[in-house]
């Protein structure tokens, strides 16, 4: 990594530092909508489709495993979008000082990929605390690709729309995805709803929650879902911020 | 300048800079649609096993979902980015005379008015997507509203106190999230605690007039005491905004 892009990533994260009330709300909101949800469902099993086989889980387990990548998607979406708004400005700057595309590149998706772990270690620690996943380390490892997943399409779509507008899709896309279409609750999902980004994410997440075995398709798909989202991602962050 | 004019002016200053962006103007017509059909959509995915503590069908309470929570989301990010982006106008604008009750009021009628505009919509796609056809739009209209009022004023109430862009969507948006789900009633938490989401007697009361075609009037006193609330906390947040200097 050069010196340019150790810079500029430092002086975001010295910017996200002078913010508290950001990074405050980077771990109390997962904690409220997780330990809302979890103290508040009533205490009883539901039916839910895990790597295809229905089994019986605890309402409150089943709460804390769900709302953890709904947080996250939402979190991570709404970051992505502002990052790369608030720092249109300074980007142009840079790129006209001497900065490569691909030097500012860099640096946003490192900036929002940190931003990412700090939300991902804040939500994972909340829902550990109500229930206990079978494989830990892909349940964070599920987490972080939805989180990449959707700050990805935060940043697209921040660099597409404006704010309210991106504010109006980023508040929308996480809860019809995540929230309605990919809930192991359902048993009669259309077929569509697989092309959505989380599909494969919440998949892996949901396995490694409450089974031992891992599914590598899963999670293949979602890596290869969050590699593609990127490319895209860079390839319109270039074209936005090529000045020359 | 009479009062009256300064308020007129205000609005018509807000509304301008609001039409400015038609892509926005066009998601606020065109994403409560969306939402409630693929609400329905969503909601008809499950099976019925009792999963959810619904009576009737799944699919039209997660349209009437649908339509209460584009109403109030969009009409309460509407009301933060409106007092974000006007705040510096609204200062000098009080340092020329207006009060901050009418630079409140002139905020708050554009996002009104876009809330009832989302309303009428999210109240005609009901009509067109919900199976069985409904008997009192009207109050249907009125829930929708009030939602969309509600949220608006809790927008002006975020955006007055934490009024800076990022930090303030993200704590609007999850509020709005949360709300919503606690307000559909789906999973089964206690009405002693639902209650007290902004968005659960409008939802009742949209509940009401689609499935039974009557207004809910037990839940029209509270959600109007919820409405009277936020108007007092908006107008109060928002003085206390222009009289510390808009740095709250």
């Amino acid at each position: 990594m050069n010196r340019r892009v150790t810079t500029a990533m430092r002086m975001s994260v010295r910017e996200f530092r002078r913010t508290p009330v950001l990074l405050a709300q980077l771990v109390f909101l997962p904690a409220y909508i997780i330990g809302a949800f979890v103290l508040l469902v009533p205490d009883v099993d539901v039916p839910a489709t895990i790597d295809g086989t229905r089994i019986t889980v605890p309402m409150t387990d089943f709460a804390a495993a769900f709302m953890t990548p709904v947080t996250f998607a939402i979190l991570s979406g709404i970051v992505g979008l502002f990052l790369v708004q608030t720092s249109q400005a300074a980007d142009d700057r840079l790129r006209l000082a001497g900065y490569t595309a691909t030097d500012l590149v860099v640096s946003r998706v490192g900036t929002l990929g940190l931003g990412i772990v700090v939300v991902t270690m804040a939500s994972v620690l909340v829902a550990v605390f109500a229930f206990t996943p079978e494989s830990i380390v892909p349940f964070v490892a599920a987490t972080l690709v939805v989180g990449l997943t959707y700050g990805i399409l935060g940043v697209v779509v921040g660099i597409v729309l404006g704010r309210l507008g991106g504010v109006y899709v980023m508040l929308f896309s996480p809860m019809v995805d995540v929230l309605l279409f990919q809930t192991p609750l359902a048993t009669d999902a259309p077929e569509w709803t697989t092309l959505l980004p989380s599909h494969y994410a919440t998949n892996a997440l949901f396995d490694a929650a409450f089974t031992s075995s891992i599914d590598a398709w899963d999670f293949g798909g979602a890596v290869v879902y969050a590699v593609t989202l990127l490319v895209v991602g860079v390839l319109v962050f270039y074209q936005a911020t090529d000045v020359e | 300048m009479s009062g009256v004019h300064r308020t007129l002016a205000g609005i018509q200053a807000s509304a301008r800079s609001f039409i400015r962006e038609p892509f926005t103007v066009v998601l606020l017509v065109v994403l409560p649609a969306l939402s409630i059909q693929i609400y329905g959509v969503g909601m008809g995915q499950f099976p019925d096993v009792g999963i959810f503590a619904v009576s009737g069908s799944v699919a039209t309470v997660g349209r009437i979902t649908g339509a209460v929570f584009a109403t109030g989301a969009l009409a309460g990010v509407l009301g933060l980015f409106q007092m974000i982006s006007a705040r510096h106008a609204d200062r000098r604008l009080a340092i020329c005379g207006f009060r901050g009750v009418e630079l409140v009021t002139a905020r708050f009628a554009t996002v009104a008015v876009a809330s009832a505009v989302v309303g009428v919509v999210a109240t005609l796609s009901l009509v067109v997507l919900v199976d069985d056809p409904i008997t009192a739009p009207i109050a249907t209209f009125s829930g929708l509203a009030i939602a969309g009022a509600i949220y608006g004023l809790l927008g002006i109430v975020v955006g007055s106190m934490l009024p800076r862009e990022l930090e303030g969507s993200l704590l609007l948006v999850i509020l709005a999230d949360v709300d919503n789900v606690f307000a559909s009633g789906l999973f089964g938490i206690e009405d002693s605690i639902t209650q007290f989401a902004p968005l659960a007697h409008p939802h009742a009361i949209v509940t009401q007039a689609v499935v039974e075609g009557s207004l809910a009037t037990e839940h029209l006193v509270p959600a109007l005491g919820h409405l009277s609330l936020f108007a007092l906390l908006s107008v109060a947040a928002y003085t206390y905004q222009i009289e510390s200097g808009g740095d709250a």
